[in-house]
């Protein structure tokens, strides 16, 4: 997701990146491999991370705060076997190569940088922990334990906190990641899938894909203060924000929709269903926030919303199983 | 920004399930399952069901693992306390002994309508809740039980999603067979039901009554209709043994068979197929199918054969379930104490995720779970290994009812397609 890159962008100047200077990476669940699209033109080739498609599979992603690497989150099926397909991996932008790949035993599922770009933090499936690693040294910088199942991580963009969701516990882990220490544990909604910060850190937002709910967290108490309710067939899953912090975009999976919630309101803004592609899994914002992409599972496709008139304008093809998808930045 | 109370975080609080207001620390949930484990010299027959039971042991102990860890995280603890007993009578013994001594304030079990009701008789006179696993009977669900809940889908809901399936399957004129107890009478007009006022289009052209192994009757009634379909409701041992005869009668309509706890396990699927390699290696309902691979399911499958080194069945995943029911009920019901997780568990608004894709919740007038149910079709060229590929090989997932992935309707409304929906009594009123 766009997430951290926020503070790289606005240090340079300039919040607006134009579509020919970006790529859109899309992690295929089943295919083993990325898709690589062109936001203009379409697809430009696949990155294949395993020769074991359906047995290896990549999923969660994240970029570097200055949109040059890649992350995604490599795992299989053996929960309580640690192998090297349990991995992080890292690749460049600009020649669209593996660069490095990180030891990230107990399935890695989802990940997240911090604002330095210094540490990926990921929540291991099938082990419940969050686990910080040093992304010079490879070097694991302490496990903490969460619920079972936990999915979603993120990183707040000052660099304090880690958040890590568990699916069958129903809650968010908060890690201090300076102390690196566990601080507490919030219940939120039922199953919560992903979580975001954010922009100055203040607020974050986790999805409950069963409660079909958003939990609105006062960071700076580290407590939910607010539920808004999508609807209970709703089955909210990854989340992302605009580079303003104002509109928050959830992929609504099983429900092939995208909601859209005015993050001072909250309120439901805007429910985009019509052309979406099937099982929207993934969602990220295009670096100007005029442009949302979801990835979508069912139909191994992107679908392209424009934020002007919050439609989807174009569907572009991705690999099997599309799982996440991210903008990486092309010099 | 501080919190609100408004009227739609009131209304959000009351859909999401964790509410917070309602949440508690630090306590110690006791869960006491009876099942009818048996031992070496447990007879054959019906009544030996040692091997779903010991199917269900394996999922509440991994239930157990892995709500002691999501309790862990706030205080709580989370033990359970595990009882042998073959049969009501030892059953009411073993409750009671896990109440009064083990301090239990959950029981899950119920292999048998006898003993799933003896369970919710010690549940209703001791304020203990019960969750029922194994037992199908619709007559449970009759009965005003408060402190009862089934996890366990209702013969109702399973003889639906039957004729929901095997109508579409283009099969119209029925031959079914049945036990002639209560239970057996029971299923057969609940399959009436089922075919014939859900279905104009079936018609059953035979009834026939199937008692200790004397096939003769409906396999004569089978020949003699030539039906589309012969609907088998009996016990899992009498299912077996008809397979086998039927196969060797030559008969070929395809066989659909009543889905009770014990016919849903791999090993059950490797006998039955073993007895009638064609007629047995058909279409089943079940409760769980460990093939699934969608809505978390197939990282649940997964930890669970990780755990024990085969598939999760239907009673391991029933009663995995019921210790994530008790635990959740505990969590937002205000503590672990038996009224107060029943009264949690039978709120309008109380919703669960039960890695079946959708919130479920319990049906407040009949405490039946609300789940979407699966048609597994049996391979028989998995061959009769016992490693976990080949267990997983010998079933595979052809069909979900209600059809959970399409949205587009109330999730209450989609799940009551199955069974009785209409309540049959005002219980408490």
């Amino acid at each position: 997701m766009f997430r951290n890159s926020l503070i790289l962008f606005a240090l340079m100047g300039s919040t607006a990146m134009a579509s020919e200077n970006y790529r859109l990476y899309v992690s295929n669940e089943y295919g083993a491999n990325l898709s690589v699209v062109a936001p203009e033109t379409g697809p430009e080739g696949e990155i294949e991370i395993s020769g074991r498609p359906g047995d290896v599979r990549p999923r969660g992603m994240a970029i570097s705060p200055d949109g040059k690497t890649v992350y995604v989150a490599v795992s299989d099926f053996l929960p309580l076997t640690e192998k090297p397909e349990d991995a992080i991996v890292a690749i460049d932008v600009a020649t669209n190569t593996v660069l490095r790949s990180y030891r990230a035993g107990g399935n890695p599922e989802r990940i997240a940088i911090s604002p330095d770009g210094k540490q990926v933090w990921a929540a291991l499936e099938a082990i419940a922990q969050g686990v910080g690693i040093d992304l010079e040294t490879g070097e694991e910088l302490g496990r903490f334990p969460t619920g079972v199942e936990p999915e979603g991580v993120d990183v707040s963009p000052d660099g304090r906190w880690a958040y890590v969701t568990g699916e069958t516990s129903h809650t968010v882990t908060v890690i201090d990641t300076e102390a690196l220490e566990v601080v507490t544990h919030l219940l939120v909604g039922n199953r919560p899938r992903d979580v975001v910060f954010s922009p100055d850190s203040t607020r974050a937002y986790a999805s409950a894909e069963i409660g079909g709910t958003i939990s609105v967290i006062d960071v700076t108490q580290n407590r939910v203060i607010e539920t808004v309710s999508l609807g209970l067939d709703s089955r909210p899953v990854e989340v992302d924000l605009s580079p303003d912090g104002k509109l928050l975009y959830v992929a609504g999976g099983g429900t092939s929709a995208v909601y859209v919630v005015d993050t001072e309101t909250l309120e439901v803004a805007h429910v985009i269903k019509e052309r979406m592609g099937r099982r929207p899994w993934g969602v990220t914002v295009s670096p100007d926030g005029s442009t949302v992409y979801t990835a979508n599972g069912l139909s191994d496709s992107v679908s392209v919303i424009d934020t002007a008139c919050m439609c989807v304008t174009d569907e572009i093809a991705a690999g099997r199983g599309a799982h996440s998808i991210e903008v990486g930045h092309v010099e | 920004m501080t919190a609100r109370l408004t009227r739609r975080a009131l209304l959000a609080a009351a859909l999401a399930a964790p509410a917070l207001a309602r949440a508690t620390t630090g306590f110690a949930l006791r869960v006491g399952i009876v099942l009818p484990l048996g031992g070496p010299s447990r007879a054959d027959g019906p009544e030996n069901l040692s091997h779903p039971a010991e199917m269900a042991r394996r999922g509440a102990v991994f239930g157990e693992e892995e709500m002691g860890r999501n309790g862990a995280l706030f205080g709580h603890s989370v033990t359970l306390f595990t009882a042998n007993a073959p049969g009501a009578e030892a059953v009411a013994r073993a409750a009671r002994r896990l109440v009064a001594v083990d301090g239990v304030q959950v029981l899950v079990g119920g292999f048998s309508e006898a003993e799933a009701r003896v369970l919710s008789e010690v549940a209703e006179e001791t304020g203990t809740l019960f969750l029922n696993i194994a037992a199908s009977a619709d007559t449970l669900r009759a009965a005003c039980t408060p402190m009862t809940f089934h996890v366990e889908a209702s013969a109702a809901m399973y003889l639906d999603a039957m004729a929901g399936w095997f109508l579409r399957a283009g099969h119209r004129r029925w031959v079914i067979l049945h036990g002639p107890d209560p239970e057996g009478r029971a299923r057969l007009e609940r399959a009436r039901t089922a075919l014939g006022q859900r279905h104009w289009g079936a018609r059953i052209t035979a009834e026939v009554p199937v008692a200790s192994r004397d096939f003769t009757e409906a396999l004569a009634a089978v020949a003699d209709e030539r039906p589309e379909a012969v609907l088998v409701l009996t016990d899992w041992h009498t299912q077996l043994a008809f397979l086998a005869r039927y196969e060797a009668e030559g008969l070929t309509a395809p066989v659909a068979a009543f889905p009770e706890a014990a016919t849903q396990t791999r090993r059950f699927y490797e006998d039955a197929m073993l007895a009638a390699p064609n007629a047995g290696a058909g279409h089943r309902a079940a409760l769980w199918e460990p093939t699934l691979d969608a809505y978390g399911a197939r990282e649940l499958n997964a930890r669970a054969a990780a755990r024990w080194g085969r598939p999760m069945d239907s009673a391991g995943w029933a009663a995995y379930q019921a210790m994530k029911i008790a635990f959740d009920a505990a969590q937002f019901g205000g503590g672990a104490e038996g009224r107060a997780m029943a009264a949690h568990l039978a709120r309008e608004d109380t919703v669960m995720d039960l890695h079946k894709g959708i919130g479920v919740s319990f049906r407040p007038w009949d405490h039946q779970l609300r789940q979407s149910l699966y048609l597994v079709r049996l391979d028989p060229a998995a061959g009769t290994g016992s490693d976990l590929a080949t267990l997983e090989a010998r079933a595979r997932l052809v069909g979900e009812l209600p059809a959970i992935y399409m949205p587009g309707t109330d999730p209450v409304e989609r799940l009551d397609q199955l069974g009785d929906i209409a309540p049959r009594q005002a219980c408490g009123s």
